[in-house]
C-alpha cells in the first residue's frame, strides 16, 4: 500500500516536472526564434534599401530625375515594419505578442520585397519562406496572423487595385481566396509539422523528468548505500580496534602466563640472596653485641682514667683482653666486612632480578626503543636463570650488533619463551647457547639447545595458535604464535631447525634500522 | 504588469496604422496610371518608324532609366515568346538632346536589345514620342496589319510590377486571336519629357 502510494507520488511529480521542462524548453525555442527573427529583420530592412537603391534608385521625367519612391518605401516602410518586432524580440523575447507581430511584420516584408523587386516570381517564395521561417517557434497559431496578412493584403488590393495583384481589372472578388488558399496549404504541412514538434519536445520533457527522478531515486540510495558503508565502515574499524585490544590482552596474558610459570623460579632466586643475607644480618647483630660490650668497656676505661683510678683502669683493661680473646675481635671485624660486602651484593641481585621482573611483566604501552638485543637477553637470562642453572650449561656467545629498533618487552617475551621451551627440551641436563650476530641487514640471535627435539611432522605446526606437544598445565599452545606474531610485527622472521635426539636451534631475525 | 500590457496593444496600433499608412501610400504610388492623351488612331504620316507589310507593328515607348520600365520589358519577352513572327516589334528608346547615346545604352536597353524578334531604335529628342503622343516610359502602342490602333497601354499590373495583366492578353489575343479584349489599359512608368506633368 505504502509503495502503491509512493509510486503514485512520483508519478504526478514526474508529470509536474515533465510541464515545467516542457514549458522551459517551448520558451527558451519562443526566445531563440525571437532572436533570430530580430537579426532577419534587421536584414530585410537592410537588403530592402540594397534593392531599392540598386534596382529603382530613381524615377525619370526626361533627362531630370529625383529619388524613387521605392527608395524611401524601402527606408521609411520598412524601418517601421521592422522597427515594432525588432523592439519587442529585444526587450520582450518569449511572449506571445513579439512571436506574432513578428509573424505580421514579416508577411509584410515579404510584400514590401516583392514590390521593391517589380513583382519577380522568385521574390514570392519570400512568403512561403517566411512562413516556414515561423514554423521555428513550433507554435502554429502564429501562422494565423501571417496567413490574415496575406489574405487581408491580396483582398485590400484585389478591392481597390484589382490589376495589381491579380493583372486583370475584372477579376472576380473572390480571387484573394484562391492566393490565400495556396498560403493555407502551406500552412497545413507546417502545423501538421509544428504539432508533431510539440509531441515531440513533450516527450523529450517526459523522458528528461523521468531520467531526473530516476536520477534523485540513484542519488538517494547512492547516499543510503554510502552512509550504510560509513556505519559498516565504523563497525569495522570498532571491531578492528577490538580485536586489537583482545591480541594485546592475549600477549599480555601469555606473558603473564610465562610470568606465572617463572614465578617460583624467580622466587627461588630471591630467596637465596634472601637466606645468605638474613644469615648476614643475624651473624652482623651478633657482632654488633659484641661490639658494643667494646665500646662500655673503653667508656668506663676512659672514666677511670680521668677519675685517675688506676687500679679499676687495670681491671678493665684486663677484663676487654680477656673478652676480645674470647670472641676472637680480630675475626670478627674482618668477617664484618665481608658480611657487609655479601649482603649488598645479594639486595643488588635481587634487585636487579625484581627490576627483570617487573620491566618484563609491566602493561605494554607500545613503546618502541633502539636497543641492543644482548641487553634484553641478559635481562630475560636473570628472570630465568633459576630454571636454567639446575639443567643446562648456558653459554653466550654475543657477536657485534647494532641497534635494533623494537619494543623491548615484546622481544623480551619472545625470548622467554624460547628460553622456557629450551629448559623444558633438556630432560635430565644439557647445554643452551645463546648467540648474536650480524647477517643481511638483520641482527639475529640463535638459541640453541641440547634437547630432545622436535618430530618432523610437528614442525609445521608450531607456530599455530594452540598447538602444543606439553602436559596440560604447562603450556597454553600460545607461546611461539605470540613470538611469530611478535616478530613478523617487527619486520623480521623467526625460523626453526630441529633434529630428533640432537635439539633444536631457533632462530630470530630483527631488521637493522639504522 | 496590466499597464504595460495597454502600452504594448497601443503601440502595436499606432505601429499598425503606420505601417497601414505607409503601405497605402506605395499602393497608391504604384497603382495610379499615367494620364493618356488622345492617340493617333491611324499610323502617323509624320513618323520614320518603318512598317511591315501585312503585319502588325507594336511600339513601346521607354526612358531608358526608367526602373519601373524594366517590368514592362520583362512583359514584352512573354508577348514576344507568344507571337515572335506574328507582329514586328519596336522599342524606342528616348535620348534627350544634350544627352549621348552612352547616356541611352543602359541595362534596360541590353534586356531589349535580348528580346527575341524585337528592334531597339533610339528616339533622338523624343521626336517619335511626341508624334505618336507618347509621354510615359512603358507606353505601348500596337497598330493593325493596315495601320489602325488596336490597342494602347501598360503591359504591367502595376507600376514596375510584373504579372498576368490586361495588357498582355489583349495583345497576345489579337495577335493570337485576332480578338480584341481590351482597347486601352493603365499605364505606368517615369514621364518622357520632363515638361508633362505625371497624373
Amino acid at each position: 500500500m505504502g509503495n502503491t502510494e509512493a509510486l503514485k507520488n512520483m508519478d504526478r511529480a514526474v508529470q509536474e516536472r515533465t510541464k515545467v521542462l516542457f514549458l522551459e524548453h517551448q520558451q527558451r525555442i519562443f526566445k531563440q526564434t525571437d532572436r533570430l527573427f530580430v537579426g532577419l529583420m534587421m536584414f530585410q530592412w537592410i537588403a530592402g534599401i540594397v534593392i531599392a537603391l540598386v534596382i529603382s534608385p530613381k524615377t525619370w521625367m526626361g533627362p531630370a530625375s529625383q529619388t524613387h519612391a521605392h527608395v524611401w518605401a524601402a527606408i521609411f516602410l520598412g524601418g517601421g515594419i521592422a522597427s515594432f518586432p525588432v523592439a519587442l524580440g529585444i526587450f520582450a523575447p518569449g511572449r506571445i505578442m513579439t512571436r506574432n507581430v513578428i509573424a505580421v511584420a514579416q508577411m509584410l516584408f515579404s510584400a514590401l520585397l516583392i514590390h521593391l523587386t517589380g513583382g519577380r516570381i522568385e521574390t514570392h517564395f519570400h512568403v512561403f519562406g517566411s512562413l516556414a521561417f515561423l514554423a521555428f517557434y513550433r507554435d502554429w497559431r502564429i501562422l494565423i496572423p501571417a496567413t490574415i496578412v496575406v489574405a487581408i493584403d491580396h483582398m485590400v488590393r484585389g478591392i481597390f487595385w484589382p490589376q495589381s495583384v491579380f493583372g486583370v481589372l475584372t477579376a472576380s472578388p473572390w480571387r484573394w481566396v484562391e492566393h490565400a488558399a495556396w498560403v493555407i496549404f502551406e500552412d497545413i504541412f507546417l502545423i501538421r509539422s509544428c504539432r508533431r514538434s510539440v509531441v515531440e519536445m513533450r516527450h523529450i520533457a517526459e523522458r528528461t523528468a523521468q531520467l531526473e527522478a530516476h536520477n534523485q531515486l540513484v542519488d538517494v540510495k547512492v547516499k543510503e548505500r554510502t552512509r550504510e558503508l560509513f556505519e559498516s565502515k565504523e563497525e569495522l574499524a570498532s571491531e578492528i580496534t577490538e580485536r586489537k585490544k583482545l591480541k594485546n590482552m592475549m600477549i599480555q596474558s601469555e606473558k603473564m602466563a610465562a610470568v606465572g610459570q617463572l614465578a617460583a623460579g624467580v622466587a627461588h632466586e630471591i630467596n637465596n640472596p634472601v637466606g645468605f643475607i638474613s644469615n648476614n644480618i643475624e651473624m652482623l647483630e651478633q657482632y654488633t653485641t659484641d661490639y658494643t660490650k667494646i665500646l662500655r668497656m673503653v667508656e668506663n676505661l676512659q672514666k677511670s682514667i680521668e677519675e685517675e683510678n688506676m687500679e679499676k683502669a687495670k681491671s678493665i683493661v684486663k677484663a676487654m683482653s680477656q673478652f676480645e680473646q674470647e670472641i676472637n675481635l680480630d675475626y670478627i671485624i674482618n668477617d664484618t666486612g665481608k658480611l657487609l660486602q655479601y649482603t649488598q651484593r645479594g639486595i643488588e641481585r635481587i634487585q636487579k632480578i625484581v627490576m627483570d621482573l617487573r620491566t618484563f611483566a609491566r602493561e605494554d604501552h607500545g613503546a618502541i626503543d633502539f636497543v641492543k638485543i644482548e641487553e634484553v637477553i641478559d635481562s630475560i637470562l636473570s628472570i630465568v636463570q633459576n630454571e636454567l642453572k639446575y639443567k643446562a650449561e648456558l653459554k653466550k656467545n654475543y657477536g657485534d650488533t647494532p641497534l635494533v629498533k623494537c619494543n623491548t618487552q615484546r622481544v623480551g617475551q619472545v625470548f622467554i619463551n624460547l628460553l622456557v621451551n629450551a629448559i623444558q627440551a633438556i630432560e635430565k641436563k644439557g647445554a643452551i647457547e645463546v648467540k648474536t650476530y650480524k647477517e643481511d641487514g638483520h641482527v639475529c640471535v640463535d638459541v640453541r639447545d641440547t634437547g630432545k627435539g622436535i618430530e618432523p611432522k610437528n614442525l609445521e605446526k608450531i607456530f599455530d595458535p594452540f598447538f602444543t606437544t606439553k602436559p596440560v598445565g604447562q603450556g597454553t599452545g600460545l607461546g611461539l604464535s605470540v613470538s611469530y606474531e611478535i616478530i613478523k610485527k617487527h619486520g623480521g622472521e623467526i625460523k626453526v631447525q630441529s633434529k630428533i635426539g640432537e635439539g633444536t636451534v631457533f632462530t630470530v631475525q630483527l631488521p637493522v634500522n639504522l | 504588469m496590466k499597464r504595460n500590457k495597454h502600452a504594448v496593444i497601443i503601440v502595436f496600433i499606432v505601429w499598425a496604422l503606420i505601417v497601414g499608412l505607409g503601405w497605402a501610400l506605395l499602393s497608391h504610388y504604384e497603382n495610379v496610371p499615367g494620364q493618356s492623351q488622345p492617340l493617333p488612331e491611324h499610323w502617323p504620316l509624320a513618323t520614320k518608324v518603318r512598317r511591315t507589310p501585312g503585319l502588325p507593328t507594336l511600339l513601346m515607348f521607354v526612358h531608358p532609366h526608367c526602373p519601373c520600365s524594366r517590368a514592362s520589358a520583362g512583359e514584352l519577352s512573354l508577348i514576344m515568346a507568344h507571337s515572335q513572327k506574328k507582329v514586328r516589334a519596336q522599342v524606342l528608346f528616348l535620348r534627350p538632346e544634350t544627352l549621348s547615346e552612352q547616356w541611352v545604352k543602359t541595362d534596360l536597353w541590353d534586356s531589349a536589345m535580348r528580346i527575341p524578334g524585337v528592334e531597339v531604335v533610339m528616339d533622338d529628342q523624343g521626336k517619335e514620342a511626341r508624334i505618336f503622343h507618347a509621354n510615359v516610359s512603358g507606353q505601348v502602342m500596337l497598330y493593325d496589319a493596315r495601320g489602325n490602333l488596336v490597342f494602347s497601354g501598360g503591359i504591367t499590373p502595376s507600376r514596375g510590377h510584373q504579372g498576368d495583366n490586361d495588357g498582355r492578353d489583349a495583345i497576345v489575343s489579337f495577335l493570337t486571336k485576332g480578338i480584341i479584349l481590351h482597347k486601352q489599359t493603365p499605364f505606368f512608368g517615369c514621364l518622357l519629357f520632363s515638361s508633362l506633368q505625371q497624373s
